[in-house]
């Protein structure tokens, strides 16, 4: 123990002495102690933050066992800060106000006014054959941001939409499911939703599909994925997740399948009318509570409704859980590895010519969509039919009674 | 006597205070490490440090987007090269863009520094870069692998109008006869040759004029061209910024910000700028990304500057836009495959009249 200790020269102090000065009842404190206590205080001080950020682990549903989970740190230091540099430096000659920007998505102006000489034939023929239903979850919070625009833009595609909140509102036009909001009550609303589709709407569209008020829908493309399906049989199509568990009884490792909630699931006639039919019964579909894509995708299974690969000929996927970026980037969440079934593919190009949906846009990213896919093009390039469909666009999966079911 | 101890006092006190912020901080980063390498072991592929947002699990994960705080529309920051291979499944007729390129000869230079080549300047080429006549870096070093031409400049914006000067020169002296036109171009521009070669087909490149984003202020009397959203040059303009340019009465050689000396030396040379708004009245040339001309954030600067009338919307951009400005890497790749790859099923897109009428 080095000698730093020169109050007491007498005798040579060891570590524990020390702290039994320091602890010692009656004698005023150690000038050391008392340094070495406030330099823990202060360094907590600094260091709390960065502790409890690294503990903000939350466990999800049932906690799959591949998946640990994550530690966070909430702020990616983007390049925004680098970005606005450059765009104050460059022009140094003239003074400039900061920037000043707001999210102006409801003033946007999204009326249509081109007429574009294009060919719509096959779309068009393709609209009358494949007819899809697609209901938005929305909420009365999203509803003026989010609904409206999905409305606007790529709503006017389908052959019909409608929207669910848990409140009515008779100018977007909503339906009110009579739920509370919250994520704990996504699987009623959802459940609901279907049902009311079933009791209404049956005869309105051969499939049926959901999808959440930041998903983008490029409809031609979803028409062109299911002219290669039948509708009269079980089907059920999405961004096919599978979550690998621990089956209880025989402690082996199994996967539950499920489509991603927010990249939209589409399920055929048949699969809505076996859903009607027995989709009350609390052994085959959970009806409150849990993650509803994981509830209703078991549903689908234990109706004995099959998951048919939605990825292109060449592989490439076309429901997607998360914005175009993240696929071209090619950086994805941890646990998105485990979760997706097709191998969460980057690099060679992952994403299909003839993408479905993507997730988590922002109201005014779906007007820069709508300009990207409908608008901009090169001049002199005429884009020719492509054969992206399979030969046999059916995975079978083993239907039946789910066990993972039972727990909320 | 009583002094040194006081001092030792305070000694004692400041070496307690430094070995217990130390021991602290040693413990708390202790816990970071185990919990970071907790992570590394699900996904063995290499993770940059500063994973954040990524980190998140799924439910987190989607809370921080709901928020959204981070990842925008196509993603941001560093990005790894994606390489499109499905040519063959496309089976586009590409006629009238394949005689156009015949037609519209045209060069770009790009302004890029060493520090950016593999940063930058590599998505340029793996992209847009692959579709012009003739493409060329520019820095301060050379680079024969890369490659990059070394100018005879410092790096740094101070800089920038020597390296722009001196650019065009080397363009005139080494590459006057491969090409029509001569455009310059940053290393975060994504540029649509076909668009562009589209628009120049209107016009004779034996004039004396130039096109971009035009920037009404500054420059009298008809404004010069924004720097990022690209600017090209006619031969005749080239011909006349070379053999012309030195004299720096006319033409500043260095210093100042490098649109604007450009444009001052532009005017005096008697080059014209010219709109490249389309028929419509929408532009084609963008010194911003696509998102910010749809929606409108501009920042309160542009208001005045831009000749157009700063607008935005679906309505005040053209169907053929030539140039965006920063788009960092992921960015570019996603507008490669919105361009180029991602379509509709079933809608021919056929080729419309958008050039100006110039006829009357």
């Amino acid at each position: 123990m080095p000698r730093f200790c020169l109050c007491y020269p007498q005798k040579e102090p060891t570590s524990m002495s020390i702290l039994a000065e320091c602890v010692s009842p009656g004698k005023a404190p150690h000038r050391f102690c008392v340094g070495f206590l406030m330099g823990m205080v202060v360094a907590s001080l600094i260091a709390a933050p960065l502790i409890m950020n690294g503990d903000n682990y939350y466990r999800y549903r049932t906690e799959p066992v591949s998946h640990v989970g994550g530690v966070s740190r909430m702020a990616m230091q983007e390049e925004s800060t680098e970005r606005s540099a450059e765009l104050w430096s460059e022009r140094s000659v003239l003074d400039r106000e900061p920037q000043d920007i707001r999210d102006p998505a409801s003033d946007l102006d999204t009326a249509d006014r081109h007429l574009h000489r294009d060919d719509n034939t096959v779309a068009q023929r393709l609209t009358e054959e494949v007819r899809v239903l697609v209901w938005v979850m929305t909420s009365p919070q999203t509803l003026q941001s989010r609904a409206k625009m999905i409305r606007d833009t790529w709503g006017k595609r389908t052959n019909k939409i409608l929207f669910f909140s848990s409140k009515s509102d008779p100018d977007l036009p909503a339906i009110g499911l009579n739920v509370t909001e919250g994520r704990t009550h996504l699987m009623e609303k959802t459940n609901r939703a279907f049902r009311y589709i079933y009791d209404n709407h049956m005869d309105d569209a051969d499939w049926f599909m959901k999808v959440d008020d930041d998903t983008y829908v490029i409809m031609e493309n979803l028409r062109y994925l299911l002219s290669g399906e039948n509708s009269s049989e079980p089907l059920f199509l999405g961004h096919h997740f599978h979550l690998r568990y621990r089956s209880r009884g025989a402690g082996t490792m199994k996967y539950l399948h499920y489509q991603s909630g927010g990249a939209g699931y589409v399920i055929s006639k048949e699969a809505l009318r076996r859903f009607g039919e027995k989709g009350r019964d609390e052994k085959l579909c959970r009806q409150t509570h849990g993650a509803e894509d994981i509830g209703f995708g078991q549903c689908m299974i234990n109706l004995g409704v099959r998951i048919s690969n939605s990825t292109d000929v060449l592989g490439r996927s076309r429901f997607h859980c998360f914005p175009p970026g993240h696929f071209t980037g090619g950086r994805y969440p941890s646990w998105y590895h485990a979760y997706d079934a097709n191998g969460a593919r980057k690099g060679v190009q992952s994403m299909s010519d003839y993408a479905v949906t993507f997730h988590y846009i922002r109201p005014s990213e779906m007007q820069t969509l709508d300009y990207l896919i409908y608008h901009l093009r090169p001049y002199g390039v005429l884009h020719a039919l492509q054969n992206l469909n399979r030969e046999h666009n059916t995975t079978s999966l083993p239907a039946g009674h789910s066990e993972v079911f039972a727990q909320p | 006597m009583a002094m040194n101890r006081m001092t030792r006092r305070n000694l004692q006190f400041i070496l307690g205070l430094a070995l217990g912020i130390t021991a602290t901080l040693i413990l708390t980063s202790y816990r970071q490490m185990t919990q970071s390498s907790v992570m590394v072991h699900l996904d063995s592929r290499e993770h940059k440090s500063n994973q954040d947002a990524l980190d998140l699990d799924e439910h987190a994960f989607h809370e921080m987007m709901e928020k959204n705080q981070n990842i925008p529309l196509v993603g941001g920051g560093e990005a790894k090269a994606v390489k499109f291979e499905d040519e063959h499944a496309h089976h586009d007729d590409d006629t009238a863009a394949r005689d156009l390129a015949k037609k519209v000869r045209v060069l770009v230079w790009v302004m890029t520094g060493p520090q950016n080549l593999d940063k930058k300047a590599v998505h340029v080429r793996n992209t847009w870069g692959k579709r012009v006549n003739k493409l060329l870096f520019m820095s301060s070093q050379w680079n024969s692998t890369f490659p990059t031409i070394g100018l005879n400049v410092s790096e740094g914006r101070e800089h920038l109008t020597a390296k722009t000067m001196q650019a065009f020169r080397y363009v005139y002296e080494k590459h006057f006869d491969e090409a029509d036109w001569f455009m310059k171009a940053d290393d975060d521009t994504y540029l649509i040759a076909e668009n562009l070669r589209y628009m120049l087909s209107s016009y004779d490149t034996n004039q004396p004029i130039y096109f971009g984003h035009i920037f009404k202020v500054i420059v009298k009397p008809n404004g010069y061209a924004s720097g990022g959203a690209g600017y090209i040059l006619s031969k005749e303009a080239l011909r006349r910024l070379a053999t012309q340019g030195h004299n720096t009465s006319i033409c500043r050689q260095d210093g100042g910000a490098e649109d604007v000396e450009v444009g001052k030396c532009m005017t005096g040379l008697g080059i014209k700028i010219l709109p490249s708004v389309d028929r419509l009245g929408r532009s084609r040339f963008h010194c911003f990304d696509t998102e910010t001309h749809l929606r409108g954030g501009y920042p309160k600067w542009y208001l005045s500057y831009d000749a157009n009338g700063a607008k935005k919307g679906l309505d005040n951009i053209s169907d053929y836009p030539i140039t965006f400005h920063y788009i960092n890497t992921a960015k570019m790749y996603a507008l490669e495959y919105f361009v180029y790859h991602m379509r509709p099923f079933g809608i021919i897109s056929k080729p419309q009249d958008l050039n100006l009428d110039l006829k009357h």
